[in-house]
């Protein structure tokens, strides 16, 4: 669900923008339309690429889909560089930094590229439009009613996140403390840890087995990325014996 | 001349330089035909400033290879100096002084690596680098703690992204550089002490040669130089993070022996290397406009690297033996 | 097992012709070896003997000629083929496996397995090599590791390795080029021995004291041909001698003796906690100081500390009088001391560099022009020391690892010299060296003495210790145990020092 109002928001401002850029569509063929997202290997990534390029082909695109194999800005910045140099009309970032990609970022801008951010934004100034694909709010909320009703309403919990610099999650993350501190049934919680996995799964695991060690009263975890998702699963019934 | 063997054309054409030449003409042919933004000044020139800030750490690593040595804990150390640099500036230090707090972190690391392979022989250097590797980087972690800095002043940008005419900032300083270290390299009695030691350390050292300032010396010069690619890594990003630069020792490493300096030591010249820099990186380039996968590139990189590991072993004359 | 009415010789060698690309290595080479007898092959280096051993024990194969073995004309196609017909060689540096026991050693290859399990029978091992040991006369160990024991012992091992693989004959490559006077004599026991037990032993060596205790014929070998054979009660040593160079030498070391001037160099109480203590030498003008003793005794230790290498941690070191600090050689070398070590690949050249580069190493700094080094002086400076020292070769530019041992020490005198020392200290000076190689080198010594350097020199031959030196100290376990003056010294003289009454054999350091 989440997904398909994903492609239709990307589609929706890609229209937009198109309209705004037809006038420097590359003469021979179609406009080119590029996502970089954080690093290859991520299955929500997969799964927003590949929206990208149905809606891209909707209007009538090629699209190009760009992925580091590390979930570094260095990456990214190097990646901008090679769609500026092709040229591309519009460049859709999923950043790993939200600061660190603005000279990269302004730089496309200035060569006439239509830059917007998704998913893990970067900040006003490197881009024109930001599409929040799901209100931080609800999300953040949500998952801590959530975490409170598989737990019992009390206990001890631990959030694993991405990179520390993912402005999606980072923001989600701000929402569940908020949740924590206003409902007066969260009161029994207690949030221990931020943890992050960077999106990798070795890293993830390691993390998740840090959590469990240091915290061996720990009832929940709430993992807002895919990857981190995963090791929970490898790591919980190691964790009982 | 007549230290050297006599000139002959044969031998001078079969130098590993020169195929590393023959493939950087290569990737530059395919790279056009396969892109046709690849032959664009201003693309290639932006896109040299991409990977030239790692190409610093390149010049002392050619030192420390034909030493016989390795070091792979620059990487943490850009990390480290970067770190510092940014936290000291958020601490109000100026930007300048907080550029010159980066440098001397960085050559600060580099010591405590030359001092602890001087002072314990019986380690490598892979094993010490090895674990201050892992205690730079742990450093820069405890300081920042996951989190990112930055918010530096306009100026700072200049570093990694600005122009002196029409040529990017970096790439000449980094011309600079690979003067300055060609010429102590082949034209010093420096470096024809660092290659002697690289052939034989014992027969060095019973020649007089300090063997072991000259390894603390290079060591701490690749600290500086890690220090040198902090600052202008740090400028391109506008802002820093502990896990920054991560996997740039095997870059630098990957380009050092790619540019056909033998990692048993003794062997190779600086300009294979600096070849081996731009080889690499418009292979990258070439290869990220046609958009290919990231995993595919490291296959095309690894299978280069092979060759150069293979192909000055191969005896091109027979030879008795 | 062998008849009576065996065959003439064991190995015959008829007409051998080697050719390597550019080279011509052997050049009809006759050879014959009878049954239990010790041969003795010599030659100076290079004069294709290492060609002859590879070709016998099937590393090389002749272009042309043909090999008998017991009378049957053979083609023995690699070593494992050599090892099955019954040769075994044993080299100068022996070809072991330290962190490996003595049983393993000697078994490697053809371990004694339970018919069974195939598991290794250790406790019958260890007991064959015990009796393979003893019947050798020695004691050793089976179980020590191999890295424990001395040199001399390693080859006792390697002997008995011979003995396991039921060799009929031996080939003894310089075996006692890194012994001591006493370890030689222990290898000369075992060598008659195994002659005595009717293995026929090939033996080369440069020590004509090694061919005169051993062997009954000698053959000569010159520049990859074959020069003769002779028994060897009846060639005199002069007429060997000019077998092997082609020229006469009349006098093995050189008559002219230098004037002794004032004091250079004086070490008082010197010492290094492990290694010696209480070293108290001094050394004149134009005078050759003899340091020896046995293997270990600690004379290159007080070398290279007064070099710098091992900085001393008692006692002063004056020059001229001037008591002086060296904690490194190149302190050493500013004050004018050189050091010309004993393992000349290891310590003493860049194999890989040309001559030239060599040379220049230790006094590079001298050809730093403002901005770079100046190549053209490097190159007339460094000519001219290879000019001086004689040295044989293509140019200066010729790789230092292809030449022979001879020409590699003179580079490295020529390099020493290029230091413009006053003091030299020389780590001896012709181990391995060729007699023609060696009488250059002597010679060079006492031109050095008359021009006013002070030079000590270590060496354990004693023919060249009495020849050369003017003052002789004699070193024992760490100390000087006798300064005598040439006019006294004598061989035995300078044994009883060197040993005295209650000394042991080298024991195993560990095991």
């Amino acid at each position: 669900m989440k997904k398909i109002l994903t492609a239709v928001a990307i589609a929706l401002a890609i229209g937009g923008l198109t309209v705004a850029h037809a006038a420097t569509t590359a003469p021979s063929g179609k406009a080119k339309y590029a996502i970089i997202f954080k690093n290859t290997g991520n299955p929500y990534g997969e799964k927003e690429m590949a929206g990208f390029k149905k809606a891209a082909d909707e209007v009538g695109a090629e699209a190009i889909l760009k992925a580091p194999d590390q979930p570094t800005a260095e990456a990214q910045i190097q990646m901008i560089g090679e769609l500026i140099a092709q040229k591309v009309a519009v460049i859709a970032m999923v950043g790993n930094d939200p600061d660190a990609l603005e000279p990269a970022l302004k730089k496309a801008m200035k060569a006439g590229i239509k830059v917007l951010s998704l998913d893990s934004g970067v900040n006003p100034a490197s881009r024109m439009v930001h599409i929040n694909q799901a209100d931080p709010e609800r999300i953040g909320r949500v998952q801590v009613q959530a975490i409170a009703e598989m737990i019992g309403g009390s206990g001890e919990i631990a959030v694993l996140s991405a990179t520390s610099q993912a402005t999606n999650q980072n923001l989600w993350i701000e929402w569940m403390k908020k949740e924590l501190a206003e409902n007066p049934k969260m009161k029994n919680i207690k949030l221990v840890k931020v943890a992050y996995g960077d999106d990798l799964r070795d890293k993830s695991v390691a993390e998740m087995e840090g959590l469990l060690k240091t915290y061996p009263n720990l009832k929940g975890v709430i993992a807002p990325t895919t990857v981190a998702l995963q090791p929970p699963l490898v790591s919980q019934p190691r964790a009982r014996c | 001349m007549e230290l050297q063997q006599p000139f002959s054309l044969k031998r001078f054409f079969l130098q590993w330089e020169w195929m590393l030449v023959l493939i950087f003409v290569a990737v530059n042919v395919i790279n056009m035909n396969l892109s046709p933004y690849y032959l664009d000044a201003e693309g290639l020139r932006d896109a040299t400033m991409s990977f030239l800030d790692k190409a610093f750490i390149v010049l002392p690593m050619v030192f420390i290879i034909i030493l016989g040595d390795i070091d792979i804990s620059v990487a943490s150390i850009v990390a480290l100096a970067s770190v510092v640099m940014a936290v000291s500036f958020q601490a109000g230090v100026p930007m300048a002084a907080a550029m010159v707090i980066c440098l001397l972190v960085g050559t600060a690391c580099g010591f405590v690596n030359g001092w602890l392979i001087v002072r314990f022989k019986e380690l490598s250097s892979v094993i010490v680098t090895l674990a201050t590797m892992i205690i730079f980087r742990g450093i820069a972690y405890i300081i920042l703690e996951d989190q990112s800095a930055g918010k530096f002043p306009a100026w700072f940008k200049f570093l990694g992204w600005g122009y002196i005419g029409e040529v990017p900032f970096m790439l000449i300083m980094f011309v600079l550089a690979v003067l300055f270290f060609s010429w102590a390299l082949h034209k010093t009695a420096f470096g024809r002490r660092v290659y002697s030691m690289g052939n034989n350390v014992t027969a060095a050292r019973f020649s007089g040669i300090n063997v072991d300032g000259i390894r603390i010396l290079i060591f701490t010069v690749a600290g500086l130089m890690s220090g040198v690619t902090a600052l202008f890594l740090t400028s391109r990003m506008g802002s820093t993070r502990p896990n920054v630069a991560t996997g740039y020792e095997l870059e630098v490493i990957t380009m050092v022996v790619l540019g056909g300096v033998s990692t048993s030591g003794g062997k190779g010249r600086m300009i294979g290397a600096v070849i081996a820099v731009f080889l690499i990186g418009y292979l990258r380039y070439g290869l990220g406009l046609i958009n290919i996968p990231a995993q595919i590139l490291l296959i095309v990189i690894g299978s280069l690297l092979v060759a150069a590991v293979l192909v000055p072993n191969f005896k091109w004359s027979p030879r008795a033996r | 097992m062998q008849s009576a009415e065996g065959p003439k010789f064991v190995l015959e060698l008829k007409g051998i012709h080697k050719r390597f690309p550019g080279v011509r290595a052997l050049q009809d080479v006759h050879f014959q070896l009878r049954p239990g007898e010790i041969h003795a092959l010599m030659g100076e280096n290079g004069a294709g003997k290492s060609t002859f051993i590879k070709i016998i024990t099937g590393v090389h194969q002749p272009d042309e000629g043909e090999i008998l073995l017991n009378g049957e004309p053979v083609s023995i196609h690699n070593p494992k083929d050599s090892q099955h017909r019954g040769i075994a060689a044993i080299y100068q540096h022996v070809t072991c496996y330290p962190d490996l026991s003595v049983t393993e050693n000697i078994f490697i290859g053809h371990e004694t397995v339970s018919p069974l399990t195939r598991a290794i029978q250790w406790k019958s091992m260890h007991e064959e090599a015990r009796k393979l040991l003893a019947e050798l006369g020695s004691d050793i160990d089976p179980r020590t590791e191999m890295g424990a024991l001395s040199v001399a012992q390693q080859q006792i091992v390697e002997i008995a390795k011979a003995l396991s693989t039921k060799a009929r004959i031996v080939i003894m490559d310089e075996p006692t080029a890194a012994l001591t006077k006493r370890e030689s004599e222990e290898l000369y026991r075992i060598t008659l021995k195994l002659r005595d037990s009717g293995v026929s032993v090939i033996f080369i060596s440069h020590r004509f004291e090694d061919m005169y205790r051993l062997a009954s014929r000698v053959t000569v070998f010159r520049d990859s041909q074959y020069i003769g054979s002779w028994d060897v009660d009846k060639i005199t040593n002069d007429d060997l001698i000019m077998a092997m160079v082609g020229r006469e030498i009349t006098q093995l070391f050189p008559e002219k003796r230098a004037e002794i001037g004032a004091e250079l160099l004086r070490v008082e109480n010197l010492g290094k906690v492990g290694l010696f203590s209480g070293i108290n030498l001094t050394l004149h003008q134009g005078e050759i100081l003899g340091l020896t003793g046995l293997v270990g005794a600690g004379r290159s230790e007080v070398c290279q500390s007064i070099f710098g290498i091992l900085p001393a941690d008692a006692g002063t070191i004056y020059l001229k009088g001037q008591p002086v600090r060296i904690n490194r050689p190149s302190d050493a070398i500013a004050l004018g001391i050189g050091y010309l070590p004993e393992d000349r690949q290891k310590q003493g050249l860049v194999l890989s560099w040309g001559i030239g580069k060599n040379i220049s190493l230790p006094m590079i700094d001298e050809f730093a022009g403002t901005w770079w080094l100046d190549e053209k002086k490097e190159g007339s400076v460094v000519r001219d020391l290879a000019d001086f020292v004689k040295v044989k070769a293509g140019g200066i530019e010729t790789e230092a690892g292809t030449l022979s041992g001879g020409n590699q020490q003179k580079v490295i005198v020529a390099k020493l010299l290029g230091t413009k020392p006053k003091v030299i200290i020389i780590d001896e000076p012709t181990k391995g060296v060729d007699v023609g190689a060696k009488a250059a080198i002597h010679e060079i010594m006492g031109e050095l003495a008359s021009q006013g350097f002070g030079i000590i020199m270590v060496s354990s031959e004693m023919p060249e210790v009495l020849g050369m030196s003017d003052r002789i100290a004699v070193m024992r376990e760490g100390r000087i145990s006798a300064i005598l003056d040439r006019d006294e010294a004598t061989q035995e003289k300078i044994l009883e020092a060197a040993m005295a009454a209650n000394y042991h054999a080298q024991e195993p350091l560990r095991g």
